[in-house]
């Protein structure tokens, strides 16, 4: 035997047991260990925003509830991790988000972005609710669970706090007002007590295409009805400066802003409010607006790119103009005034550097998108706005931007009157049934006879320069849109396609509508405006080739212009 | 969860002027060359290197450039839904360069089936890539659509990396990793050598006889 052969062999046969048993038994390995750091959970919500709160998209994610960043501390996976949240019984246990697998060491955030149901809009005062937390994980074999829970402020609907930074961090004016996009959730085009609200206005303004036609002149005219409509109907400037608040680490000003619908309902608001309803009002209308905001004051300027009116053209209004001894007047103050009012403000505060302009489909379409409210009587609230309005009016003073640019404002055209003027070289026609009669340049000639298509009662047009207009009508039909539903089927048996791309409401049921025809020549663009009659519905459209559409759109305003429903 | 920590934070560094309302493309950088690097424990550190023209350095650095500590707050707000630590700025007045540091200890998103994912905005397209490092280039829709680059480099045990839905809006960088062993599978692989050695010398210490010349030497030194 040799002994240290043996011995050595002892020794090393010993050691590599030692070895094997402790790396079955994984000793100094470190198990799967799930760790997080404080849990980050916002302290208050704004409701009227509360679809920006369900946004991970939104400014890069920040308006996240709750954030927690988990590690796994261990070298072994963590398996099945899920968490699940709820907030009282506005939110329950949501589906848990799984992740099968966390590997040793790993480091990961979970951000919930909550979804919360349109209810919270009906909260009128800052409610308390708890947030509930719940992750459940899986270290080697043993199931771990953890919940936990915050307390969360849900404010009230109307309530708008307007910084979000840590006070420690608010140096300047821009700062402390680094949250005012979501004052743009407060722009409400499609509530239909601004629906009520507009209607009223377009009555004043005898039909309007600012949204679809009509072009800079079309929109200064609507603005100052729409003003005129407000100073008739007893809208008042009620002044309130908002009351500073302190929550976590944020100071911030939250004042009580009341949506477009209460301003309507009561018949007042702050600056803000009014704003944001001209904002309603005009985008409802399909004028573009935005808010101004600059020290203390906010006011709106309304413009329309799509007729070669960009913002920096568009047309500002001091919204609190409405109510003389807000702007230091005695007497009523003219939209004209208000125009040159909101243009001086604008002008000192783009030279003092402190504005911040607030386009409000740019910033909705980020997703500071509009609450869902709940049903309002539009009935009664018709009857109480036909109350409001006194009979006398003051003609409206139409603004038109200079078009050398800038914000020069001056008066260029009174308000159309309610029988249309006919131009001179036009002449005019009447439907045999006494539904419609316009105007058109007498040089027009015919372009199809009364029959065609079987929809067609007056088809004339230019030839040299292919303008027309035409008068249609869709026995049968019950609605301006079921009549468009038609007129494409009709369009598209003879190989053409026609297409609406806006539509606006009028006057007394009429409807406008804009939009191109593709035709094997080309493609032709036109506006129309509809209103059901007795046994089906009338038309009465103006278009031309598309390549010279800027050219003939004066003229095709003019025409339209001379529409009258009887 | 997407955690986005990518060309955005062009943006950011931006932050101090481009308030709603205020004008930044007058600060706006030349090109912006952006360096993320991640770790297996899915950390990122990240460089952004700036050069500016004249104009547009002076102006940024007025208003960026020389308030580092604001910046950083500012950003910590803005991109509150990531974690930023060891945050860095260096200027290079020379140059007209800016360039920025930071690490984040959560970086890319994991995902249901265990692989991890970079998201990548669809203004990015792929250039090129070495298996580790990929490199894309684009213009950043919100910085002017100025020009930036992209360098990523992934974990050196990602494996299967793949470029998912490329210049969509999803568009992202797929892979796993592929964990090393732990302690103990070394343990066991020396233990099992060491045993088997061991256990052969045993039993040929036991079988294998002692020579037995050196009795006979010493015989003959008597």
């Amino acid at each position: 035997m040799n002994k240290t052969l043996f011995v050595g062999g002892g020794i090393g046969l010993v050691i590599g047991l030692g070895l094997l048993i402790a790396g079955l038994f994984k000793v100094g390995e470190r198990p799967a260990k799930l760790t997080w750091r404080d849990p980050e959970v916002k302290s208050a919500l704004l409701t009227f925003g509360y679809k920006v709160y369900a946004l991970p998209k939104v400014q890069f994610g920040r308006h996240y509830l709750s954030k927690i960043v988990f590690k796994n501390e261990g070298e072994h996976p963590i398996r099945n991790f899920s968490i699940s949240y709820k907030i009282d019984d506005y939110v329950p246990w949501t589906e848990p988000e799984v992740i099968n697998q966390i590997p040793g060491g790993f480091t990961f955030t979970e951000l919930y972005y909550p979804k919360l149901p349109a209810s919270v809009s009906k909260i009128r005062n800052a409610t308390q609710a708890s947030l509930q937390v719940r992750f459940r994980w899986l270290e080697g074999n043993r199931q771990r669970e953890e919940t936990f829970s915050r307390d969360i402020t849900l404010r009230g609907v109307n309530e708008l706090a307007y910084c979000d930074l840590p006070q420690s961090e608010v140096q300047s004016w821009f700062d402390a007002f680094n949250a005012s996009a979501f004052s743009m959730a407060m722009v409400t085009p499609n509530d239909p007590v601004v629906h009520r609200y507009t209607s009223e206005i377009t009555k004043l303004a005898g039909g309007t295409t600012a949204g679809i036609a009509g072009g800079a002149q079309e929109v200064a005219r609507l603005c100052a009805i729409t003003y005129n409509y407000m100073v008739r109907s007893g809208l008042r400037y009620t002044g309130d400066a908002g009351v500073p608040t302190s929550y976590d680490n944020i100071s911030t000003m939250v004042q009580n802003v009341r949506l477009p619908r209460d301003v309507i309902m009561n018949n007042q608001g702050l600056c803000i409010e009014l704003t944001l309803l001209w904002c309603s009002v005009l985008e409802h209308l399909g004028v573009r607006t935005a808010m101004i905001l600059v020290p203390g004051h906010a006011f709106v300027v309304a413009y329309s790119p799509e007729q070669n009116m960009p913002m920096s053209q568009g047309i500002p209004i001091e919204t609190t103009a409405i109510t003389p001894r807000a702007v230091g007047r005695n007497a009523d103050v003219s939209f004209e005034d208000a125009v040159k009012m909101a243009s001086e403000t604008l002008q000192r505060y783009q030279q003092d550097g402190r504005i911040m302009v607030l386009p409000v489909q740019e910033i909705q379409a980020m997703g500071f998108t509009p609450p869902e409210l709940p049903d309002v009587d539009i009935d009664k609230l018709g009857e109480t706005l036909a109350k409001r309005v006194a009979p006398a009016a003051s003609p409206a003073v139409v603004m038109m931007p200079q078009s050398g640019g800038g914000r020069a404002m001056t008066p260029i055209a009174p308000a159309p009157p309610v029988a249309p003027v006919i131009p001179a070289g036009f002449t005019t026609w009447r439907h045999p049934q006494g539904y419609v009669s316009m105007a058109f340049p007498a040089d027009f000639v015919q372009v199809a006879p009364a029959g065609a298509l079987g929809v067609i009662v007056l088809s004339v047009g230019n030839p040299g320069t292919s303008a027309e207009c035409s008068v249609m009508q869709v026995p049968g039909a019950q609605t301006p849109q079921q009549a468009i539903n038609h007129l494409t089927g009709v369009f598209s048996q003879v190989g053409s396609r026609l297409q609406v791309t806006g539509s606006s409401m009028g006057e007394n049921g009429a409807v406008y509508f804009n939009g191109s025809t593709t035709l094997p020549n080309g493609v032709a663009r036109w506006v129309c405006v509809a209103k059901a009659v007795p046994g089906g519905v009338v038309l009465v459209s103006a278009g031309s080739s598309a390549n010279v559409w800027a050219s003939q759109t004066a003229l095709l305003q003019t025409i339209m212009a001379t529409v009258r429903f009887n | 969860m997407s955690h986005r920590f990518t060309v955005f934070l062009l943006l950011a560094l931006l932050a101090l002027a481009a308030w709603p309302g205020k004008a930044c493309a007058q600060f706006l950088p030349k090109t912006t060359n952006l360096v993320q690097d991640i770790a297996p424990d899915g950390s990122i550190s990240l460089s952004m290197e700036m050069t500016f023209d004249a104009a547009p350095w002076r102006v940024w650095k007025s208003q960026v450039g020389d308030e580092p500590s604001r910046l950083r707050a500012m950003m910590k707000h803005q991109f509150s839904a990531i974690v930023i630590d060891d945050f860095k700025l260096e200027k290079d007045d020379l140059n007209r360069t800016a360039k920025v540091s930071m690490r984040s200890p959560a970086g890319p998103e994991l995902r249901k089936d265990g692989r991890f994912r970079i998201p990548i905005e669809k203004e990015f397209r792929l250039v090129n890539n070495t298996g580790r490092e990929w490199f894309f280039s684009g213009n950043n829709p919100y910085a002017n659509n100025s020009l930036q680059t992209v360098r990523i480099l992934l974990p050196a045990n990602a494996t299967g990396v793949t470029l998912a839905s490329p210049g969509g809006t999803d568009q992202g960088l797929i892979y796993a990793l592929n964990v090393p062993a732990g302690s103990s599978r070394s343990f066991v692989i020396l233990g099992s050598v060491l045993a088997v050695l061991g256990a052969a010398a045993v039993a040929a210490g036991f079988f294998v006889k002692k020579p037995a010349t050196s009795g006979a030497s010493a015989a003959a030194a008597t």
